[in-house]
């Protein structure tokens, strides 16, 4: 875990801080958990702004094991789960991460983190022009409808 | 894996008019089943009586849809609870994975989210005769680190005699569902 953290810390110091930056994250928050869980849901408002077509290659939470993009379906009021590859967002398009719908699952946290803290989150954008890094501090709350 | 498919039961949507599900035309009766409540004490059917009760199925490690349904209920809850004090109503939790959701378990989430609610776990038999009598579908889905479960999310309306008397879809909006609960509640 540690050699975890100086990766994570090693990969913010390489952040490009430049100023055409094509993915602009907004209103990020993780839904705030019970300790002991296992899995927390992470939604975010995410606007490719560049003209080209941008997928996530990697995704990063400080504090977690493992991030990863999954979906949830409803039909016939049946709820299923499933894990999806990437993010991919069409240029000058917008995507939603809400719940119920897409997000972000950080799994088997360290400690899970408290309401009102921060969780940092790297998603990592790339086409076969460009790649771009995006650090995230998404709030860590309740549920607001 | 469990697998429970059963043919659901006679739906009627005209009595009376729900916008977020249907209403049964002739209330279906609860099994008789023992679980246990957060607080390690025994529920049974006779438990559903004398108020309405909103009951769900899920799993405490569900990060989406189980903590969205709840946070939805418990807002709903309060507002009727104020608007009409003499409709009791009660929110219930059945889990559907008690290998991990001990009472323990069930007392430490049901804190977290809404101290007021029940949260039920005990033998997977009784969760899957009450789930079959209710047709609730579930699945466990095995992963590398762990499992998950697809499964039936829907909001299910007990009457005060312990009756199930109609069923709601967990993603109609919060105002919707209110209308309808409002409207059960107050035949």
């Amino acid at each position: 875990m540690i050699r975890k953290s100086l990766l994570f810390l090693g990969l913010l110091f390489f952040i490009p801080h430049s100023a055409i930056s094509e993915i602009v994250v907004k209103n990020a928050w993780v839904r705030a958990a019970p300790a002991g869980s296992k899995a927390m849901a992470a939604y975010m408002f995410i606007d490719n702004q560049g003209p080209k077509k941008m997928s996530s290659s990697k995704i990063i939470a400080n504090g977690f094991e493992k991030a990863e993009v999954h979906m949830i379906f409803i039909s016939n009021n049946i709820a299923q789960m499933r894990k999806l590859e990437n993010i991919s967002i069409d240029g000058k398009e917008s995507i939603a991460l809400e719940p119920g719908g897409l997000h972000l699952m950080l799994i088997n946290p360290n400690k899970v983190p408290k309401k009102n803290s921060k969780v940092e989150i790297l998603m990592f954008f790339e086409n076969e022009n460009n790649a771009e890094v995006v650090r995230i501090e998404a709030d860590v709350r309740s549920q607001e409808l | 894996m469990v697998l429970i498919i059963q043919k659901g039961p006679i739906l009627n949507e005209k009595q009376p008019i729900l916008q977020s599900g249907k209403a049964l035309k002739q209330p279906l009766e609860i099994i008789d089943f023992e679980l246990k409540d957060q607080k390690n004490q025994v529920f049974t059917k006779n438990d559903f009586k004398n108020q309405f009760t909103l009951l769900f199925f899920g799993y405490t490690n569900c990060p989406d849809v189980c903590p969205s349904t709840i946070y939805k209920l418990s807002q709903m809850k309060k507002k009727i609870s104020q608007d009409i004090p003499e409709a009791t109503l009660e929110i219930v939790f059945i889990t559907l994975d008690p290998e991990r959701d001990t009472t323990d378990r069930l007392d430490e989430y049901m804190n977290f989210f809404d101290s007021t609610m029940i949260g039920l776990t005990g033998e997977i038999s009784e969760i899957v005769k009450l789930s079959a009598n209710l047709s609730v579908f579930f699945q466990r889905i095995n992963k590398e680190d762990g499992y998950d479960f697809n499964h039936t999310a829907s909001i299910f309306v007990i009457n005060t005699e312990a009756q199930l008397g109609a069923s709601l879809s967990p993603i109609s909006s919060l105002e919707m569902l209110e209308e309808d609960i409002r409207t059960l509640v107050s035949k």
